[in-house]
């Protein structure tokens, strides 16, 4: 591995240079990307669409409520649970595109085998800390209860899936976003032996890698998400006209419901993780000096060669 | 893997006279704010042209009829012809590319002219493409198709290398970024040490191109990394140079490293500045920029019996480097300056 020569340029950008970025790097492996992200997703979409069915039975839930008495405030309702459960299951979901780019960059193209077995060696500490301390996987307690009382319940809904778990989530994520790129990328273990000073633990990595920038990281993953809410309408609108086109049906329907946009959320998470991955080489490029890094070690290695 | 083929936001144009240059391309979303400012120029300038005709109602008192065929052609002419004649004359920028310091310029490094400017924003309906209608919305509302999508836009800059959007491709123009790069200028330590050092590098000790390259990057930036973060980064390269130069095992590594650049990209300045006017004598050192080619002389000198030097780990306090803008290629010129290839 020549570790001076990336796929991607490897030098420090700007917030909009590196969503611009993203796009050429999906252009370049969006088969492999489509397929991981496809593999990945597909359970938790599956399970998504079990547990949410009976939020989608709007005119039963009209009937039983006393809070909400139209049927376009509980399609509403839905459709802001379907995108708050992908948008934190997604990052535990897509782990498979956050290794193959994490390879990819560096002229190595893994095959699916390479990216499960990655990910099977690194599952405890993923479910951990991904899917536990980051709710990826706790987020289906509320879906399960969801799915066993779908009635509207505002005080339960709103203080408690809304704004603590959503926002816990969101400043978890936006300060300290590079979870899994220093679990699947690094390897760093959650814990290590006191003796062992050849590795470094998930904790302390983390911090070193993120207080250093935690406002700038922050500011990134608020853009990020505006421009992703931004590409979300206009997909989901373009959707909306071509089914009116091809169909004649030019209203929000349940194919848009169930099965239009939870794949453009997943869609746009997918490219978010791509976001996330540059972003993360900007921070280590900014913090820690690593395109130094990769050029003088590829150095050290061509003078050791000359030496041998 | 060639150093083009990574994925960057640049374009490459070659000249007939085989001159090379290198644009940064300005993405979607590095386009965006650009969009969005000049729709706010765009509507502060319609608020003051109806301003203007409500006081010129009052003074030469026409009709309704007339102040409404005004407003129509007023609203025509901003929405078809500001970027058109404010790219045309202007140097491929409105208002909001200059704030926002991009530029549209021909695929073939040339600034556009007012055919290219002309095509590219007539075909500007067609990026925002699939407009959605009101009645989305409302039910009630009107069947007008005015809320673009820009989904077409987004695609077909995804899908071209250079980020062009159907105007761009139907025009031959890109939009480039013009800010201008940083380059570090000449950097200077303070600490003597360094200079000190630099003399007991072996004088038959040649850098190849990559090295002088991965040092001067190294020393570019080190005022900015921590200093034990950068002992360990120069420790790549000084652990195997301290033992072929025959060095102490506590030399600083990043002090090796700035002796190295001394050696390399100031000391070699100093003496020729000093012969530019006399006659190179017969033994002096060969002077190369790094971008000098120089595959075969690899760092083979084996280490002549040196004094070992003993200046161990205390940081040296060289001062950050003054950055100061240096233009990058031509579209780093001002805004209302020419692009000229």
């Amino acid at each position: 591995m020549q570790l001076d020569k990336t796929a991607v340029t490897i030098s420090q950008r700007s917030g909009t240079d590196l969503i611009d970025l993203s796009l050429l790097v999906f252009q370049r492996y969006w088969t492999s990307i489509f397929c991981l992200a496809f593999l990945g997703a597909f359970p938790f979409a599956v399970a998504n669409f079990i547990l949410l069915w009976p939020l989608t039975q709007y005119d039963q839930l009209v009937m039983s409520s006393r809070e909400l008495g139209e049927a376009a405030a509980f399609q509403t309702r839905y459709l802001v649970i379907m995108t708050a459960a992908i948008l934190i299951q997604a990052p535990l979901a897509l782990s498979g595109v956050t290794y193959f780019i994490g390879q990819a960059v560096f002229g190595d193209k893994p095959t699916l085998g390479n990216v499960l077995t990655a990910i099977w060696s690194k599952l405890g500490a993923i479910t951990v800390i991904q899917g536990f301390l980051r709710m990826s996987i706790l987020v289906f307690v509320p879906l399960a209860f969801l799915f066993q009382s779908p009635v509207f319940r505002p005080e339960v809904e709103i203080p408690l899936y809304l704004l603590c778990l959503c926002s816990y989530v969101f400043v978890v994520r936006g300060f300290r976003p590079f979870a899994l790129e220093i679990l699947l990328l690094e390897r760093c273990p959650i814990y290590i032996n006191k003796n062992d000073k050849s590795r470094i633990a998930y904790r302390k990595r983390s911090s070193w890698l993120h207080s250093g920038m935690a406002f700038e990281l922050f500011g990134m993953h608020m853009g990020v998400t505006i421009v992703e809410i931004l590409t979300t309408l206009s997909i989901s609108l373009s959707t909306l006209f071509l089914i009116g086109v091809l169909t004649g049906i030019w209203s929000w329907g349940p194919w848009m419901d169930l099965i239009f946009f939870p794949f453009i959320l997943w869609g746009i998470a997918t490219w978010g993780t791509i976001i996330r991955f540059l972003n993360y080489m900007n921070s280590r490029i900014h913090t820690e000096g690593w395109e130094i890094e990769l050029k003088l070690k590829a150095e050290s290695q061509r003078l050791l060669e000359v030496a041998s | 893997m060639h150093a083009t083929d990574a994925i960057d936001l640049n374009a490459f144009v070659t000249t007939p006279e085989n001159v090379r240059f290198e644009y940064r391309i300005a993405g979607p979303f590095r386009r965006l704010p650009a969009l969005i400012l000049d729709f706010a120029v765009r509507g502060i300038l319609f608020w003051i042209l109806l301003i203007l005709m409500a006081l010129l109602g009052f003074v030469v008192r026409f009709s309704g009829g007339i102040a409404i065929l005004l407003f129509l052609i007023s609203w025509f002419a901003l929405d078809w012809f500001y970027g058109l004649l404010f790219e045309t004359f202007w140097n491929g920028q409105t208002p909001g590319k200059w704030l926002t310091k991009v530029r549209v310029i021909s695929v073939d490094g040339r600034p556009i002219n007012a055919y290219q400017a002309t095509i590219r924003n007539f075909l500007r309906l067609a990026d925002f493409a699939p407009m959605v209608s009101l009645e989305l919305f409302s039910p009630d509302a009107p069947p007008m198709y005015v809320i673009p999508t820009f989904l077409v836009s987004l695609l077909c800059m995804t899908m071209t290398k250079r980020f062009q959007r159907l105007g761009d491709l139907a025009a031959g123009t890109m939009v480039v970024v013009t800010q201008r790069s940083w380059v570090p200028p000449h950097i200077k330590f303070d600490d003597p040490r360094v200079e000190s050092l630099s003399g007991h590098i072996p004088a038959n000790f040649r850098m190849t191109t990559t090295l002088a390259k991965a040092i001067a990057l190294f020393v570019e930036r080190r005022a900015r990394i921590p200093n034990v973060r950068r002992q360990e980064l120069a420790a790549y390269i000084a652990a195997p140079l301290l033992r072929q130069f025959n060095f102490r095992d506590d030399t600083s590594p990043d002090l090796l490293l700035c002796a190295l650049y001394y050696r390399e990209f100031i000391a070699k300045d100093a003496f020729l500045d000093s012969q530019s006017f006399a006659s190179p004598p017969p033994n002096a050192p060969e002077h190369r920029s790094p971008t000098t080619d120089s595959k075969a002389s690899a760092a083979t000198i084996s280490a002549s019996p040196v004094a070992a030097p003993s200046i161990a780990a205390p940081p040296i306090a060289a001062p950050p480097p003054v950055l100061e803008p240096t233009p990058r290629s031509a579209s780093d010129s001002g805004p209302p300056g020419k692009v000229s290839p």
